[in-house]
């Protein structure tokens, strides 16, 4: 409840507008207090509750969650393909909640392409320009437009089945961008992809958002890396409902909530206490030893920290430091598995002091240890910044 | 190889024998030539091949509006539609016929109900012992051989490509026209060429309709074969019946095969529960 209160508040603050801007200008985007259900009665199931946000023109949203958090609900309801049972939308400040999909002007890309395999490449890319009868002539100037864009001048001939999955995802969002939209949604658009795809169409990706100033973009995305790379603000969601909203950075830093903590880079959650609190700053009592921490308030409300109140401290495995037992202010820790992750060991460790807490710390390079070996930890000061306990 | 052997003793054998008979009949009066040049082979051919193909066209036309909307068209009941139309394909086909003679026969319901308002005696609806009424009644039986197949393709299309062709300006007609057709085209062509296939060799619905002058193979073949004696004369007509048949039923399977590679090829998040 709390966090969907913090999110409302954060939203309001930025739904002001961006950069460039005019105050008086209406989102690009609204959802105001959106609700999906399917099913009736008693057997109707809550895909999206009580949903805010809004994004301006020009800015990019990541919709970031684990599977069934209702993220690719939200952006179902924008493009019409569900009805939301409670609230709005709204583009550009008309409501379109009851508008079929055809009437919105958005385009959309999805992670299974979504191609009409029948069709050759410029007319799945033409598809939309004749529907919305496009005179004939324009047809081919903007089809060569949107391709040359995705870098896909001279397919235009080929059948989606003799393309990569890569060449199909960009034909899938030159069709997409062909009609012009003021709203670009993206499901996923790189989940089918493989890994070293993946990097470079995100890499076109984040060229295409510099090409299209004006055109807001909605992200679906389960990968926390998309999210970080390509969003101007990032919308964390879990169970339906939306949990934080905030910038990148923000959210890396100084995560609000601990859900967004730990699916946002997998950071440490270890019980402590608060002790003396200054400003934003505060000491906490943690496996037995006082280390001092971030202490944050939200932009919209206030969080009471109290001295002897139970909270998180939310660290970041690579800020942790693997150091001697004999070095000073160590924390003891056991090594229970040490696996190799190519640019750094991701150890994971149980601490002293710490009963029933493991911790994961990323050590550069590769580092071997035997299991069970007894190593000393030291967190960085401040060690990591204050996550209220759920 | 038993198997095999039983095969070509059972259903291979018996087609020979009826191909071999045609050429080597004792005591006929038949003979390819003769058969072949007469007018009541040729009469019959052709109502034969006008008969299925009209039944066909208006399989086609009938199965597919309903599939699309049994498909596409969220209404109560659609289920136990579905359900009905393969309940319809378990069924003989003269009991079609026997239901229209209830229905639109000179003494039919419909008929009576004609007279009950008009008050004159006289059947207003006459067409169930003319061509008209056999294909009526093929119609009506062979339309579940077109939805069914027309489904199962529906079932295969991703829903994402709708959504996509909705999303970019596209009205529930052209997307109709534009995506969920081509991609269903082998299913209508492999439906239409099983119903071409079965009604060119139907022989239940034209017998007992007993419409006047609608002689089609199967019933020629009858007729020389059972009340006329003239065995070899069949196995002529027989044997073209036979080429007619093996010659659609190629056509059937390459359009059948070509419809499965699309559905080896076709996603999971598809557009229409393959339950319904």
């Amino acid at each position: 409840m709390m966090a969907d209160t913090r999110a409302t508040k954060a939203v309001r603050a930025a739904g002001a507008g961006t950069a460039g801007e005019p105050v008086d200008a209406p989102p690009a985007i609204v959802f105001d207090r959106v609700g999906v259900a399917y099913g009736r009665g008693k057997k109707a199931t809550a895909a999206l509750v009580d949903f805010n946000l809004r994004v301006a023109a020009g800015e990019t949203v990541a919709l970031l969650g684990p599977s069934g958090s209702g993220k690719s609900t939200a952006l179902n309801a924008l493009a019409g393909f569900v009805r939301p049972t409670t609230g709005a939308v709204r583009l550009g400040g008309r409501d379109v909640t009851d508008l079929s999909p055809a009437r919105r002007g958005i385009g959309v890309v999805l992670q299974s392409y979504a191609l009409f395999p029948h069709m050759r490449v410029a007319e799945n890319v033409a598809f939309g320009l004749k529907s919305r009868r496009t005179p004939r002539g324009e047809i081919t100037a903007r089809v060569d437009e949107a391709l040359t864009m995705v870098g896909m001048a001279g397919f235009e001939k080929r059948l989606p089945r003799e393309l990569s999955g890569g060449q199909q995802q960009r034909v899938a969002i030159a069709r997409a961008l062909a009609i012009r939209p003021g709203v670009l949604l993206l499901d996923e658009p790189l989940a089918a992809l493989d890994a070293q795809l993946r990097q470079s169409m995100l890499a076109e990706l984040q060229r295409l958002k510099e090409a299209l100033p004006d055109t807001a973009m909605l992200y679906v995305t389960h990968d926390q890396g998309e999210a970080l790379a390509l969003a101007d603000r990032i919308v964390v969601m879990n169970q339906a409902r939306l949990t934080d909203v905030g910038t990148a950075k923000d959210l890396w830093s100084r995560p609000p909530t601990s859900f967004t903590a730990a699916f946002l880079g997998g950071a440490n959650l270890i019980p402590c206490t608060v002790g003396r609190v200054i400003g934003t700053s505060a000491l906490v009592s943690v496996a037995h030893q006082t280390v001092s921490a971030e202490a944050p308030q939200p932009a919209v409300g206030r969080v009471d920290w109290a001295p002897g109140s139970k909270a998180l401290l939310c660290i970041r495995p690579h800020v942790i430091k693997v150091v001697g037992l004999g070095d000073r202010n160590a924390l003891r820790a056991r090594v229970n598995a040490a696996v190799w992750r190519g640019a750094s060991t991701r150890l994971v460790v149980s601490v002293h002091g710490l009963p029933d807490q493991l911790l994961d710390v990323d050590v550069p390079g590769a580092v071997s240890y035997d299991l069970g070996t007894e190593i000393g930890l030291r967190f960085p000061e401040p060690a990591g910044v204050l996550v209220q306990s759920p | 190889m038993p198997p095999l052997v039983i095969v070509l003793l059972v259903a291979v054998y018996p087609l020979i024998r009826v191909c071999l008979e045609s050429v080597t009949g004792v005591g006929t009066q038949s003979s390819w030539g003769s058969v072949l040049s007469s007018e009541a082979f040729g009469d019959a051919l052709w109502r034969t091949v006008a008969i299925a193909a009209t039944a066909t066209l208006g399989c086609l036309v009938l199965g597919t509006f309903l599939a699309v909307v049994l498909a596409f068209v969220p209404f109560p009941g659609s289920r136990l539609v579905g359900r009905l139309v393969d309940t319809v394909l378990a069924l003989p086909s003269f009991l079609v016929t026997l239901a229209f003679t209830f229905l639109y026969g000179t003494a039919g319901a419909v008929n009576a109900a004609i007279a009950g308002v008009t008050g004159d005696r006289a059947p207003a609806v006459n067409f169930l012992y003319t061509p008209a009424g056999v294909i009526a009644a093929e119609i009506t039986f062979f339309t579940p051989f077109v939805i069914r197949p027309l489904m199962a393709s529906f079932s295969m299309l991703p829903r994402a490509q709708l959504n996509v062709a909705a999303s970019l300006g596209a009205s529930p007609l052209r997307v109709l026209r534009s995506v969920v057709m081509p991609e269903a085209w082998p299913a209508l062509t492999a439906g239409g060429s099983l119903v071409l296939l079965l009604t060119l060799n139907e022989f239940g619905i034209v017998l007992f309709t007993g419409a006047k002058g609608v002689t089609t193979l199967p019933v020629l073949i009858y007729t020389r074969g059972i009340v006329s004696f003239d065995l070899p004369g069949a196995a002529v007509i027989a044997t073209v019946q036979i080429a007619l048949s093996l010659a659609l039923y190629g056509v059937y399977r390459m359009v059948f095969a070509r419809l499965m590679t699309q559905r080896g090829r076709a996603g999971t998040d598809v557009a229409v529960e393959p339950s319904q």
